[in-house]
């Protein structure tokens, strides 16, 4: 098979992705702010306005923040689809977006609903533009494959994810409007299940036989996992509805794809893992480490939740700890130590690779961050993360050690992705 | 004079293939192509050949899963061996 060449200028301009990932650890740094004014009292109810507030500065502010980012350089190179416009269209999407989870943490941190209002409105421009533009080019392009076939899962994920949660927002900015706190379930589940992973597992089929060098995906997962979650998790979806109705409950059926839906990420997390251990190449880096961090996290919270569930006990704090912190953000922050000094060192290139002499002088990846950095910033984290968990169980000892501790780590990361973004500017200057 | 450089990248970590490709470059005469081995299409690559004068062809893999066949674009000699190739 001859494939016809790609149009020229898949890749965007390097603002496109730098504004999301530049942001997204100051919206951390804001919710360990709030974890600090605020202290031990954040562990003892999960409904606390301030919780919200941090939670939606984590899910929206740092990891979708990132995601988004993402998608505007990974859906031309992974999936062939460039999203038109990008300069422009990364441009207003960023800003509606930002002043939305601005607007929407201050008002749940503060209990204003007129902010929430603002937010929603934001929110519903930045999301429903971005998922016009990603769904067009995602189901225009023709390259097919589980990576490209899990971001389309991925992308109906979020809109599902979105329309639940401007649902839910409604409820909080309007009197007038009944809060369905009882959908907040199905919320979460296609935030974290439906968007989250299964936009990890999509990136994790290309970048960790790319950048660790291991073998591909057996087929099957490849093939058939992305699939098999997204129906699994819709099952559920309907049981969960069902049992918020009165006089009728799918209880079992709940447990059941809930229970399932947890062995097929635990499988897709054991087998990143066994291929990480016996990848072709020997060689570690932070990546890798945040990359099995992240994946032994998804499987401990998916553990957690199959106990939880069996044992009709409450672990919602714990869980959604090792989740979003533990999974998500372990393996996005892993994912930044390779994508942003990599883009760094490919848009040098594209500006600067055939220019007499210039090569040369190009930094290497690890000049943009060095491994050095990288691990540093790892060690932080996974002490943060640790703590954050012991403060589940005891906040009043460890809740101000793992706030203080966050707030290093992601101003660390910040330092590290605003040095990076420098040296790629004084590399332009210079010649 | 061989008329192919072969550039096996399919084993390597980003961003080593770009880096032995464009090197690779540098030594290209006239008449000669390079067969890139790559495990995936490398569109960034794509968009720095596009722009410096250079054409290319991807078709499956012989070793692994793409060959990618790459030509100064003013080179009619290379761009007919090239597509002798690619129609046998």
């Amino acid at each position: 098979m001859n494939y016809n060449q790609l149009s020229i200028d898949q890749a965007p301009s390097i603002s496109a992705p730098f504004i999301f990932f530049l942001s997204a650890p100051l919206f951390a740094i804001a919710a360990a702010l709030i974890l600090i004014f605020n202290g031990p009292e954040i562990f003892q109810d999960r409904w606390l306005a301030q919780n919200l507030a941090i939670t939606h500065l984590v899910t929206l502010g740092f990891i979708t923040m990132v995601m988004i980012g993402a998608i505007f350089q990974l859906l031309p190179v992974l999936a062939g689809a460039p999203i038109p416009r990008p300069e422009l269209s990364s441009r207003v999407i960023y800003g509606f977006y930002a002043s939305g989870v601005i607007c929407l943490a201050t008002g749940f941190n503060t209990s204003h609903q007129w902010l929430i209002k603002i937010a929603l409105f934001l929110l519903a421009i930045a999301f429903l533009v971005l998922l016009i533009l990603v769904s067009i080019a995602l189901f225009k392009s023709d390259v097919s494959g589980g990576s490209a076939k899990g971001m389309r899962y991925s992308i109906t994920g979020l809109w599902i994810a979105v329309i639940l949660g401007l649902t839910l927002a409604a409820g909080h900015a309007w009197d007038s409007i009944p809060l369905l706190r009882h959908i907040t379930g199905l919320h979460i589940a296609w935030a974290g299940i439906g968007w989250i992973s299964m936009m990890i597992i999509s990136i994790a089929y290309q970048v960790i036989p790319m950048f660790q060098i291991t073998a591909n995906y057996p087929k099957i997962i490849d093939k058939h996992l992305s699939t098999g979650v997204f129906l699994i998790l819709l099952i559920w979806s309907l049981s969960y509805y069902a049992g918020t109705t009165e006089g009728f409950s799918l209880q079992w059926l709940k447990t059941l794809t809930a229970l399932t839906l947890s062995l097929l990420l635990i499988a897709f997390a054991s087998m990143t893992i066994r291929m990480q251990i016996q990848r072709k190449k020997r060689m570690a880096d932070a990546t890798l480490y945040f990359w099995l961090t992240g994946l032994i996290n998804l499987i401990i919270a998916l553990l957690l939740y199959c106990f939880a569930s069996l044992l009709n006990l409450d672990l919602d704090f714990l869980i959604g700890i090792v989740f979003f912190i533990g999974f998500a953000i372990s393996i996005i922050n892993g994912m930044l130590y390779k994508i942003v000094p990599f883009l760094v060192w490919l848009h040098l290139h594209r500006k600067l690779a055939f220019k007499a002499g210039s090569r040369s002088t190009i930094p290497t990846m690890n000049d943009v961050i060095s491994s050095r950095k990288s691990l540093l910033q790892l060690y932080l984290h996974t002490l943060a993360l640790l703590l954050t968990i012991a403060a589940v169980f005891m906040p009043e000892r460890f809740t101000y050690l793992a706030a203080i501790t966050w707030l290093i780590n992601w101003s660390l990361l910040s330092l590290h992705l605003i040095q990076s973004i420098l040296l790629y500017r004084s590399c332009l200057t210079s010649k | 004079m061989d008329k192919e450089i072969v550039v096996d990248v399919h084993e390597l970590q980003p961003p080593e293939p770009m880096q032995r490709v464009l090197d690779a470059l540098d030594t290209l005469v006239d008449g000669q192509y390079l067969k890139i081995i790559h495990r995936m299409q490398p569109f960034p690559l794509y968009d720095i050949l596009s722009d410096n004068g250079f054409k290319y062809k991807a078709t499956d893999g012989e070793v692994s899963v793409f060959d990618i066949y790459v030509w100064r674009a003013k080179d009619k000699a290379a761009e007919k061996t090239i597509q002798d190739i690619i129609s046998i």
